[in-house]
């Protein structure tokens, strides 16, 4: 089995994360090239990697018929045109969540993956963690019966590395804090209780600074078009670094699915943070299921019509957040690949 | 006035009187001396009420007696206004089951009738829970700063409905409970809130389904809601509320709220401490560890009206806070009605 060449777009926290996990995973994929605008840090990505060059151009890499498939990290508005580029070069394609700030943007994605025949998926990296694909499992597996509720409290610290830059606060590059980060448990959610939102109202509030232009903690209710309900509340304000407290709640008509990182509270580490054990290993698990899946071993476990719903929601959310009111998600796709 | 034990009569034994009628056993400072029901009651709450009376070894009287230092009002919810309405006109202090009562405007006739007449008007509630004073205590003491942000979740277990409500209508039919679940139980959430924050509702935005009862169904009655509030001084809360078939809890049902400050974070879970129970055939459980529970909750409202009819001191809970609990159940059923964020009336 020839090792996949995969060139990754970015070299940011998320671009390094994923850069360990393909070192990780050993003989299933080779990172041959970073591409990158800072070239120091292109460097010492590449430097990790044997035989990976650094590149400033994604053009260099699109083009290169050696490389497979193109991981595609970085800023978010790049997620759009590096992606398609990738798929109508006939490149299998992982997108970072948010794959794009608005529908439009990533029909486009699910477009060129329908008219390449290539593999796009999003890394809705949340679904990896050890807890969440066990409640997904016993959720598919029927254990609590017809999922109607979900409850997801999700509160992380402050301290993310690169998490508060110019781009990440700007909604007209990130999309804003609810599309940015609330993809993650909205994501969840819709996937749990296996419906398309119907309408979504938000609120948010900032931890420490009044002069945050967009709130670093916020909460989401959505009403399900089956009438199902989920209710999300997200924090990036913990004053404890790491990834310290979630609780989630799953109720079917059968049983209750209940999870909480209280019960392991004792492996955080209160100074430097460490990953509890329901949530560690996500992005190793992730990267080795979307190689398989490049292989074609494995069907995608996260369909482009799943992300559709989820970035929908999203906008969806971050727009109540904005003017106050509920917001109908978009949820009707005209484009094939999204569906 | 004596130490002698108040003297309390249960008007109308119907849903958690006999709960209510262990827990006055119990208690050093009341004796309930008769049961009471209202001539115009249908036969089944007459039934319930000589049911507990017989249980309890007291009397059913056919009106409330003059000398009664308090009237404990355990009928359906539509009618416990009526009920304590009347007791308070004949001049009886008062402590009445959850909901107050069914509408925002009973519930002001209720307080500014026990103003006007100087009366206590307390009603059932979880705030004096020992969980929600330590809580309260460590916001108090600054301990997470500036609470900005409270998620409350309160769901019972629907194993229990049949044997927890002893009719089942009293929760599903309107024209006994009032609502549905809304109207049950989130009180218990805009109080939590309120006694943990010091901030008051004023906005609300609910979803509520009927998802897993069959008899809230049929009645048309929510079984679960999801509501988003905003509260005084930028506060913001989420509400998880309902009965679902099997809580996240070993007991009868999950009571729990997290809450983020700016300089810290809270969890407060009504059933912890506990002590796990592994049995020998799988149904494993948990005995709830030291004081807790409803039987907690009505102790404590006793012991505060026990200081208030006596000596004038200040309820912890009165009909003023569960005022405000019913305005923002009203604000909730109006936004669910209209899909739209609705404001709660701001009280006097």
């Amino acid at each position: 089995m020839q090792p996949l060449n995969i060139a990754i777009a970015g070299s940011g926290a998320i671009a390094e994360a994923h850069l360990d996990a393909y070192l990780a995973l050993g003989d299933l994929a080779r990172v041959t090239a970073i591409v990158s605008s800072d070239a120091e840090r292109g460097r010492a990505l590449a430097a990790r990697a044997p035989g990976a060059r650094t590149v400033s151009d994604v053009a260099d890499v699109i083009g290169d018929p050696a490389v497979d498939a193109v991981d595609v990290c970085g800023h978010t508005l790049a997620h759009g045109p590096v992606a398609c580029a990738a798929l109508d070069a006939g490149k299998d394609v992982l997108v970072e969540k948010p794959p794009a700030i608005t529908l439009e943007g990533f029909d486009l994605i699910a477009d060129a993956a329908d008219r390449s025949g290539r593999l796009a998926m999003v890394g809705q990296t949340v679904r990896f963690q050890p807890v969440i694909d066990s409640i997904i499992r016993a959720v598919d597996a029927g254990e609590v019966g017809d999922v109607s509720m979900v409850h997801v409290t999700w509160y992380v610290a402050h301290v993310w590395p690169r998490a508060w830059r110019g781009w990440q606060l700007d909604s007209a590059t990130s999309g804003g804090h609810l599309i940015h980060n609330g993809m993650h448990s909205i994501d969840l959610a819709l996937r749990l209780l296996d419906d398309e939102p119907a309408s979504v109202f938000t609120r948010g509030w900032k931890t420490y600074s009044p002069d945050l232009p967009t709130p670093d903690s916020f909460h989401v209710v959505i009403k399900g078009r089956r009438g199902t309900l989920a209710v999300l509340e997200t924090c990036y304000g913990l004053r404890p670094p790491a990834d310290p407290v979630r609780r989630i709640v799953v109720a079917g008509s059968q049983g209750t699915l209940s999870h909480s990182t209280t019960t392991e509270a004792e492996l955080v580490n209160p100074v430097v943070g460490d990953t509890p054990a329901s949530t560690v290993g996500a992005m190793t698990a992730e990267i080795r299921t979307w190689l398989h899946a490049v292989r074609g071993e494995i069907e995608s476990p996260i369909p482009l019509a799943h992300s559709r719903l989820a970035l929908a929601a999203a906008i969806a959310a971050q727009r109540s957040y904005d003017t106050g009111q509920p917001v109908e998600p978009e949820t009707n796709s005209t484009t094939e690949g999204a569906r | 006035m004596s130490n002698t034990p108040l003297r309390a009569v249960i008007f109308s034994g119907v849903r958690h009187a006999q709960n209510y009628a262990d827990v006055i056993a119990r208690h050093p400072d009341v004796e309930l001396i008769a049961m009471h029901e209202s001539s115009d009651a249908p036969d089944w709450a007459h039934h319930d009420t000589r049911s507990v009376a017989e249980r309890t070894g007291v009397p059913v009287v056919d009106s409330i007696p003059d000398d009664a230092d308090l009237v404990i009002v355990c009928s359906e919810p539509t009618r416990h206004a009526a009920c304590a309405l009347a007791a308070m006109r004949a001049g009886h202090h008062v402590l009445i089951d959850k909901p107050a009562a069914t509408t925002l405007a009973d519930a002001l006739t209720l307080r500014d009738t026990s103003r006007e007449r100087q009366l206590v008007c307390t009603v059932v509630n979880r705030t004096l829970l020992s969980s929600t004073r330590r809580a309260k205590a460590t916001i108090d003491a600054g301990h997470i700063g500036f609470a900005r942000s409270v998620d409350v979740e309160f769901l019972s277990d629907g194993a229990q409905f049949a044997t927890a409500v002893e009719r089942p209508e009293l929760v599903v039919d309107a024209s006994l409970s009032g609502g549905g679940e809304i109207m049950n139980f989130m009180g218990y959430c805009i109080d939590s809130v309120r006694a943990l924050t010091g901030c008051e509702p004023l906005e609300m935005f609910g979803y509520a389904t009927t998802a897993f009862s069959e008899l809230h169904r049929e009645a048309g009655a929510e079984d679960v809601a999801v509501v988003s509030a905003s509260f005084t001084h930028g506060v913001v809360a989420t509400i998880t509320v309902g009965r679902i078939p099997a809580a996240p809890s070993a007991g009868p049902g999950a009571s729990t709220v997290r809450i983020v400050g700016s300089h810290g974070h809270l969890f407060v879970d009504d059933s912890k401490p506990a002590v796990s129970v592994h049995r020998a055939n799988s149904e494993d459980g948990e005995i709830h560890a030291g004081p807790g529970g409803e039987h907690e909750a009505v102790t404590e409202l006793l012991n505060d009206v026990v200081g208030a009819i006596r000596h004038g001191s200040p309820l912890r809970y009165g009909i003023d806070d569960a005022a405000i609990a019913i305005a923002a159940i009203e604000a909730t059923y109006a936004s669910i009605e209209t899909g739209l964020p609705t404001p709660v009336r701001q009280l006097d």
